[in-house]
């Protein structure tokens, strides 16, 4: 090409498309990718939970229970993430189980703090719960 | 004249390739400073479980579709099963943080149990016994109350059929 001039405006107006063409993608692929990784992990782990507090012993199921509350808490530290209404309403259930196996084990005050935790858990998903029918959840989980 | 507009287009062409390209690598860059970040944050022990988590899971919906669709094949089954644990002994050996542990206990168990009713079908009632007696230490190092093979197997076909895509 005879004129440079012509020849860089090509590339310059190519390049202009391109660049954010190329970063879009790739941006929509990742956050693509990392949502299905976190919804993966947030059912494996919830999963996991409740299958603990139906078969293990109450030792167990506890661990279970506290271990996905404390991940889902991390969560939130995931770039783009962020606890969704699904996951802050498998950590408010997380939390009346909790309670209730604390009630079982005969610490009362223990259940009424994660019936709280529950009620707070629930309110952030948009749910409003009075501490009564979270109560009346504990005896009948 | 049009030898030019050809060229221009040419170039403009191979313009946009290279901007895809450059954009493409800015994202990733920015996504990887991002992964670090949040690596430094959680610290390795979560990444570590969160990656093995992800691939348990993927396998345990795979390994559910497939056993409620049956149209591979035992030995498909089998080959699918036998990855989840690889995955699961694998994973163990990356973590240390003992809920995690005991959720790849669980994992191992319930992969174990799927294999025992994989080979009873089929007419190998010694394997499946073997598989059901290391299911059953399995779920028992998970604290599992009971480890009955009924149950076990109760809970698995339950398991099976919500998993399943």
């Amino acid at each position: 090409m005879k004129n440079p001039q012509l020849a860089g405006m090509a590339i310059a107006i190519g390049l202009l498309i391109g660049v954010p063409v190329g970063y879009h993608v790739n941006s929509v692929f990742t956050r693509g990718e990392r949502a299905l990784g976190q919804m993966s992990v947030d059912a494996e782990y919830s999963s996991f939970a409740i299958l603990q507090y139906q078969q293990a012993d109450a030792q167990r199921a506890r661990q279970a229970l506290l271990g996905f509350v404390n991940f889902s808490k991390q969560i939130d530290h995931l770039p783009d993430g962020q606890a969704d209404k699904t996951l802050l309403t498998d950590v408010g259930l997380s939390y009346v189980r909790l309670a209730r196996l604390e009630e079982q084990a005969g610490n009362p005050e223990l259940s009424q703090q994660y019936v709280s935790l529950a009620q707070d858990s629930f309110k952030a998903a948009g749910r409003d719960y009075s501490r009564d029918d979270l109560m009346k959840r504990v005896s009948g989980l | 004249m049009f030898k030019k507009i050809l060229l221009s287009g040419a170039l403009s062409i191979l313009g946009v390739a290279l901007g895809v390209f450059g954009g493409w690598e800015l994202s990733a860059y920015r996504f990887a400073r991002d992964r670090r970040a949040f690596e430094t944050v959680v610290g390795p022990d979560f990444v570590n479980a969160y990656g093995v988590m992800a691939r348990l899971k993927v396998l345990d919906m795979g390994t559910a579709t497939r056993l409620q669709h049956p149209k591979q094949g035992t030995e498909r089954h089998r080959e699918y099963l036998q990855m989840t644990l690889d995955a699961a002994a694998k994973g163990k050996k990356e973590i240390t943080d003992p809920t995690v542990l005991t959720l790849i206990d669980m994992e191992t168990g319930v992969a174990e149990v799927r294999l025992a009713m994989l080979e009873e079908a089929v007419g190998n009632p010694s394997a499946a016994h073997a598989w059901m007696g290391k299911a059953q230490a399995a779920m028992q190092t998970a604290g599992w109350k009971d480890c009955s093979e009924v149950h076990l197997r109760a809970v698995v076909q339950n398991m099976n059929q919500q998993d399943a895509l």
